[in-house]
């Protein structure tokens, strides 16, 4: 009926219709995240990247989710609490995303030696062993 | 990042904003803000700290006190995306207007509440960015003045700014049960030097982010 997928497209675009849908039939998965995206549809665009194999545009997409319902000085409350839940759930989708987006999104595991020694500041000089523990072991 | 808040794991959010702000490429400044923004509001009782523990306190605080300090001092600080991603906010083509979103707290912030000049489609606040910048430099100031001044207030009563006990010290009793330090008589040179370093360092944060030369202090003021 159509000689190509384009033409398809096209004319269900013409008439209105969703072309998301029928680019992930396909399997243009990426074409039909940004559609989605678009459409503010970020949870179902987020997998469609990541489906895709587009791990850093997925990362990115739920970045800036989480960045909308966890802006500076906002926490966790009823009212975002459903879309949060959410994020977190298409987090294991993600794929080696940058490190730059993984510092942003990911879960983290850090030593407590590590954290003791990365910073150069001048509040980092070294310190006794004398009172490392509580005071009440030095009474 | 947003995995710490959300499961209130402060020493990850700690290490990352050390991390963050060793970046030097200024990708992570939105992300170090919002970090030190979490770690800020943070209850800390620095009373039964060890030495150890409130030197790390004052490496946290004194990141937190040069990022507040060099993000209000910034000329139009509405004009970096940082800033705009970190309080969610965005400025129009023409740079003129700014439209909050819903979910940023400016969107509550009485002292916005003034500038709101209209409403978009999606109910988000718009208003004149310049004006936004102001009060977002007057916002940041404020809780930068409020976290050092708690800070300060905190330490004047902690054990580890404290005099040791003397009692105990002289040996008139073998166990003491008052709140002020507890040491050895040989561990007492030791434990002044340590505390002589933490109010040096004390002095360092609650002044940090001021340039030594008196001339661009000045200028940085005006």
């Amino acid at each position: 009926m159509f000689e190509s997928d384009e033409d398809f497209l096209e004319l269900m675009d013409e008439y209105g219709f969703e072309k998301a849908p029928i680019l992930e039939t396909l399997g243009r998965y990426i074409e039909a995240g940004h559609l989605r995206a678009a459409a503010g549809e970020t949870v179902a665009a987020i997998r469609l990247f990541a489906q895709g194999g587009d791990h850093d545009r997925a990362a990115q997409c739920l970045c800036d989710a989480f960045w909308e319902h966890l802006p500076y000085n906002t926490s966790v409350t009823d009212d975002n609490r459903k879309q949060i839940r959410t994020l977190e759930k298409v987090l294991p989708d993600i794929v080696e995303p940058s490190i730059h987006w993984k510092n942003e999104v990911g879960p983290h595991r850090f030593k407590c030696q590590a954290l003791m020694g990365c910073s150069s500041s001048l509040c980092s000089m070294p310190l006794l062993n004398a009172t490392q523990g509580p005071w009440r072991r030095l009474h | 990042m947003f995995h710490a808040i959300i499961k209130c794991d402060t020493r990850t959010l700690e290490a990352l904003a050390l991390t963050f702000a060793n970046d030097n490429s200024g990708r992570s400044n939105s992300a170090l803000l919002r970090c030190l923004d979490y770690l800020s509001r943070q209850q800390q009782d620095v009373y039964d700290m060890n030495f150890e523990e409130v030197n790390h306190l004052l490496r946290i605080l004194r990141l937190f006190g040069i990022t507040y300090r060099k993000i209000t001092r910034l000329p139009e600080l509405e004009t970096s995306n940082a800033i705009q991603r970190a309080l969610g906010f965005r400025l129009d083509e023409s740079g003129l207007e700014a439209t909050i979103s819903t979910s940023s707290f400016l969107a509550r912030a009485e002292s916005v509440s003034p500038l709101v000049m209209r409403r978009n489609d999606r109910n988000e606040i718009v208003v004149n960015s310049r004006q936004l910048g102001v009060q977002i430099a007057t916002l940041l100031d404020g809780h930068l003045v409020s976290v050092l001044s708690n800070h300060a207030v905190a330490c004047s009563g902690a054990k580890s700014f404290q005099d040791l006990c003397s009692t105990y010290l002289d040996e008139r009793q073998l166990e003491c049960q008052c709140h002020r330090l507890h040491v050895k008589r040989g561990d007492v040179p030791a434990i002044y030097n340590q505390q002589l370093q933490l109010h040096l360092r004390q002095i360092l944060v609650l002044s940090q982010g001021e340039p030594y030369d008196w001339k661009e202090r000045r200028n940085q003021r005006k």
